[in-house]
């Protein structure tokens, strides 16, 4: 059975799993545990979306279709994992100041395909579309990936604006890699 | 060799290439280019938010706005059309060159996205596999190869409803300091 991963996480952005600490109650009270913004992104008006506000981040993935489960990884950054299993991924975060004051979110997914995925196929995402960089792991299988700069604030309708654009990249990126017709 | 910043694509489809690509002849980079480090220029154009003061927001309709976000290269961005009628800016200095191209338009208006484009012309253009290095490692910018085999390096931004002006003024900052890096790996000569 196939299975789908976040290759980009497991060899280059995250900690070994055993650094995220387990699930904790995913409240406000924990997302405002991660609401520590350094001068910038302290000056964003509440209604805007920064890095730092992770249960605008939630809400918005949640009201785009995505059900998400918050982690904290073991230097106390945020992670967010898409939990349905047919259409999973990862949002990083980056900019961080000892786990805090992140600025920036990367959604990343990848998929293990059968027999990987020619070089030529990859680099032709990345020539025509405008959404979304493409790359293949060390097992030639795909990955996707897209960052976004949250640094100083953007608009709610913005960031939901965004990951509508993700989740039809997404779309558009499993239909381009012949996902499920192998 | 040249540089240059030519409109090769739209949302999703490669223009034809016969698109008339602007060489910059012996044309330099310069050393640490004008921004310092990653983000550095963002304070420069904007005074910090002042927390009774709404921030100013930026969005693709304020194409004078996105201009002066790039002021701080030599030469003034100039705003024109591309062939589609979008709105399009230019800057072509002594030692950058790119475009902004506008997406997701009406009639030329009521741009949704913008993206940043350039592109190097190398004497001997540039192996897959370092463009490819590129997109696994970096986080800002994805890079690809034109036909003649050059490296191009492009970053969307989506400014639909709008950002504040701190944050687009990191955007530049992150795309300038992102053209400089991509200039080094793929062994732009200065």
């Amino acid at each position: 059975m196939r299975t789908m991963r976040y290759l980009l996480s497991l060899i280059v952005l995250l900690p070994p799993a055993a650094a995220i600490a387990a699930a904790p109650v995913q409240d406000q009270a924990f997302f405002d545990g991660f609401n520590k913004p350094g001068t910038v992104d302290a000056a964003a008006p509440p209604e805007l979306v920064t890095g730092s506000r992770i249960g605008m981040i939630v809400a918005a993935l949640e009201k785009g279709g995505f059900d998400v489960a918050v982690a904290k990884n073991g230097d106390g950054s945020p992670q967010i994992n898409s939990t349905d299993k047919d259409r999973p991924f990862a949002l990083e975060f980056y900019g961080c100041t000892s786990g805090f004051d992140c600025g920036y979110v990367q959604f990343v997914a990848g998929w293990d395909l059968p027999s990987g995925i020619d070089a030529g196929k990859i680099a032709s995402w990345n020539s025509d579309h405008v959404w979304g960089a493409a790359t293949r792991d060390t097992d030639n299988d795909p990955v996707l990936s897209l960052s976004v700069n949250l640094r100083g604030g953007v608009s709610q309708a913005n960031f939901a604006d965004t990951v509508s654009l993700w989740s039809d990249t997404l779309d558009d990126f499993t239909s381009y890699i012949g996902w499920g017709k192998q | 060799m040249s540089i240059w910043a030519t409109p090769v694509r739209t949302a999703g489809l490669v223009l034809a290439s016969s698109l008339a690509m602007t060489a910059l002849s012996d044309v330099a980079w310069g050393e640490g280019q004008k921004s310092g480090s990653q983000g550095s220029n963002s304070a420069q154009s904007t005074a910090p938010s002042d927390s009774d003061t709404p921030p100013k927001i930026i969005t693709a309709q304020d194409v004078d706005a996105i201009a002066d976000a790039l002021w701080f290269y030599d030469a003034d961005p100039k705003i024109t059309k591309d062939d589609n009628g979008n709105p399009m800016i230019r800057v072509d200095d002594s030692k950058t060159a790119f475009s902004v191209y506008f997406h997701d338009c009406t009639d030329g208006k009521d741009c949704g996205y913008i993206e940043f484009v350039a592109g190097w012309d190398l004497k001997n253009g540039i192996q897959q596999s370092t463009v490819e290095k590129w997109n696994e490692t970096k986080l800002w910018g994805v890079a690809y190869r034109d036909k003649q085999n050059d490296p191009w390096l492009s970053m969307t931004v989506n400014l639909r409803d709008g950002v504040t002006a701190d944050n687009f003024d990191d955007t530049v900052g992150w795309w300038d300091d992102t053209m400089s890096d991509y200039a080094d790996f793929i062994g732009w000569k200065k």
